[in-house]
């Protein structure tokens, strides 16, 4: 299940919970490309929980953040743990994908409203 | 990882930093194995799809990836398309015709192949300018049982690093692994389709469409079926809550009479049989159904489904019953014409007898004058008989007694020869003089002469024949009497040849072919037989056939 928060009409929060794999990456999918067609160009992926990113979870990412950027927003993981930002390094995507930790988008964002 | 939901692997593709390229290619096909063995409890193939162009993309750190697909059994043309990130919204792809003549020029042999690596200039001209100009980098078939089902095309990668040899390899083994259980997934999913499929064809039927299995246990209607149900059934509307019950209560008796033993008894005796029409009745009203009966060649190992369509005729039997009550209308016209006609021919008659009588009698001849006046009282009483049979034209009836056909004959000629209408027609009589008696109804037998030989007169006058001729003859042989009337008027065309002495037939410019209502009544009447030889332009032979 991915809940959704939105903050204002450019950003939205979407939190995928305890995993993002093959049971709910087409479902992350779904709800990013919903959130970009009514028009929220900045996605944060709230990782704070996640444990278990699969390659399905990353390929669902993958998918959508062109769309996000060619809006001029981004999609942008945050509070993601030790673990998923490993696998990221792995994959060589930390230089791609826009990793930051939750004070930061607190900042930029203001999350505390919503949470 | 101890909160890891439950169910949720820790093995994943990528959660662990592949050393060795052997030891990532174990890694994937463990996630690929993972991925099959969930969608195997449930072969949603949209779904598995989808997912798996995902964990490639995951895998590959690519964002766009497609898979396009022939549709089993619809030939080249029918594709379905899945794809990830820009290439989802691609018509360049889901359009590609990947037929296996372009797609085997397209690998020319390779299990995959890099695109920037094939030289355009010398062969494959077809898909891949369109798949390079979507950005798709590598494609690699979907090879099953020796059948091309598709191919898979993955996009450049988001580090824009190139693809190695080995990760090509392991690209490779991951959908040679997985191309078996894509495949009888998408056959599920397919089978899934072609029933939705048939449903909405059964459901777009007006006919009421109910199958029953071996059991006689209602096992799936459709939505002309359910609206016939609920007409006599009211309360229940989902089709779910009648499958399962047996003949007899998706057709009760108080409704539809004794239509389930007859369909038993049809079904004991074959199945199949033609339409047969039924009226249900209903509260308010009753309707009427045609109902045919056929048999499915499928069922189960106690016998094969009983399939009973149910057509609602209703309509077209009130239709019916309007246009019978215009008809009976109708038929009143046409005797009143008839009648007429018919009167014509006796006035006809009375005016031929009184000018020869008048001749006669200026000429001083009182015999012959009394003989035509006679014949005058003869034909007056006949005109009161035919008065009197109209009284009673529901029961038309032929007096039969014994009489000579020839004699009748000559009173019938005898009596046209001073009409006007034959002062240039030159009338032949060849008769059989050992012609046995006949049982006829003379008086009815001379106005089926008087019909024909009128005809006969206006077809010469209407051929314009200087050399008009009219024969009547006869002669028997053991079992019949033969009467032969011919004419050199204009003849009758083939096409209407054998619609003669039906009714409302005409082949007169002016004329209504009523006359021919009469003589049709009469020859039925005698239980004669008529034929009719004729050639354009040549005129008419009619003969009948009397018994004796």
């Amino acid at each position: 299940m991915i809940s959704e928060k939105r903050l204002g009409i450019e950003t939205i929060v979407l939190k995928p919970g305890k995993a993002l794999d093959n049971t709910n990456a087409h479902e992350m999918t779904e709800a990013i490309c919903k959130a970009q067609g009514e028009g929220f160009k900045n996605i944060i992926l709230d990782m704070e929980e996640l444990q278990l990113l699969s390659s399905a979870g990353v390929g669902s990412i993958l998918g959508t953040v062109e769309i996000s950027r060619d809006m001029g927003g981004d999609i942008v993981l945050c509070g993601a743990g030790d673990k998923i930002v490993h696998i990221l390094e792995v994959l060589d995507l930390c230089d791609y994908l826009t990793i930051k930790s939750k004070d930061e988008v607190d900042k930029q964002y203001h999350m505390q409203e919503v949470n | 990882m101890n909160d890891v939901p439950e169910g949720h692997g820790q093995a994943t593709a990528v959660t662990e930093a592949p050393k060795e390229p052997l030891e990532r290619r174990l890694l994937a096909l463990d996630a690929l194995s993972k991925l099959a063995r969930q969608f195997s409890a449930k072969p949603d193939f949209e779904h598995l799809m989808s997912v798996l162009l995902m964990t490639l993309c995951g895998q590959f750190s690519v964002g766009n990836a497609v898979a396009i697909l022939k549709r089993p059994h619809s030939g080249s043309c029918g594709r379905t398309f899945f794809a990830t990130g820009r290439f989802r919204n691609s018509s360049g792809l889901a359009g590609l015709d990947i037929s296996s003549e372009s797609c085997s020029a397209l690998m020319g042999g390779q299990s995959s192949c890099k695109l920037k690596d094939l030289d355009l200039s010398d062969r494959h001209s077809g898909i891949i300018p369109v798949l390079r100009e979507q950005g798709v980098g590598l494609v690699c078939p979907l090879i099953h049982d020796d059948d091309l089902l598709g191919i898979i095309g993955i996009g450049d990668r988001v580090t824009g690093k190139e693809f190695d040899r080995e990760e090509v390899e392991l690209i490779v083994a991951i959908i040679d692994t997985i191309t078996p259980f894509l495949a009888n997934t998408y056959l599920f999913w397919e089978i899934g389709r072609l029933n939705t499929w048939y449903l909405d064809i059964l459901n777009s039927v007006k006919q009421g469409v109910f199958v029953f299995d071996s059991s006689n246990r209602l096992k799936k209607i459709n939505t002309a079926g359910l609206d016939i149900y609920q007409t006599f059934t009211p309360g229940i509307s989902d089709a779910g809550k009648i499958c399962g019950k047996p003949i007899e209560q998706v057709f009760p008796p108080h409704a539809f009479g004794g239509l389930v033993p007859d369909v038993m008894t049809s079904k004991i005796a074959g199945g199949s049989a033609g339409a047969k029409s039924f009226v249900a009745r209903g509260k308010n009203a009753n309707r009427v159904y045609n109902l045919r009966l056929s048999e499915s060649r499928e069922g189960d190992e106690n016998g094969t489904d009983l399939i009973m369509t149910l057509d609602d005729i209703t309509a077209q039997r009130e239709a019916e019953e309007r246009l019978f009550n215009l008809q009976q209308l109708a038929d009143r016209g046409v005797m009143a014409s008839a009648i007429s006609h018919e009167l014509r021919n006796f006035l006809g008659l009375l005016l031929g007898g009184l000018e020869l009588t008048q001749v006669a009698i200026t000429r001083g001849e009182g015999d012959k004058a009394d003989e035509h006046i006679d014949k005058l009282k003869s034909t007056v009483e006949s005109l009161e008989k035919f008065a009197s049979g109209l009284m009673d034209y529901n029961k038309f009836e032929v007096d039969k007694q014994t009489s000579s056909l020839n004699g009748v004959i000559g009173d019938v000629i005898s009596f046209i020869s001073g009409q006007q209408r034959f002062k240039d027609i030159t009338i032949t009589a060849d008769l059989d003089t050992d012609l046995p008696e006949v049982m006829i109804d003379a008086d009815k037998i001379a106005q089926l002469l008087l019909n024909l030989l009128h005809n006969g007169a206006d077809a010469i006058l209407e051929a314009g024949r200087s050399d008009g001729e009219i024969m009547v003859g006869t002669f028997s042989d053991e079992s019949e009497v033969v009467l032969i009337i011919s004419d050199n008027g204009t003849g009758v065309s083939p096409d209407i040849k054998d619609s003669l002495f039906k009714k409302r037939l005409t082949t007169k410019k002016h004329g209504h072919g009523y006359g021919l209502v009469t003589c049709a009544s009469i020859i039925e009447g005698h239980n004669a037989t008529v034929t009719v030889d004729s050639e354009p332009g040549e005129g008419s032979v009619f003969t009948f056939r009397f018994p004796v």
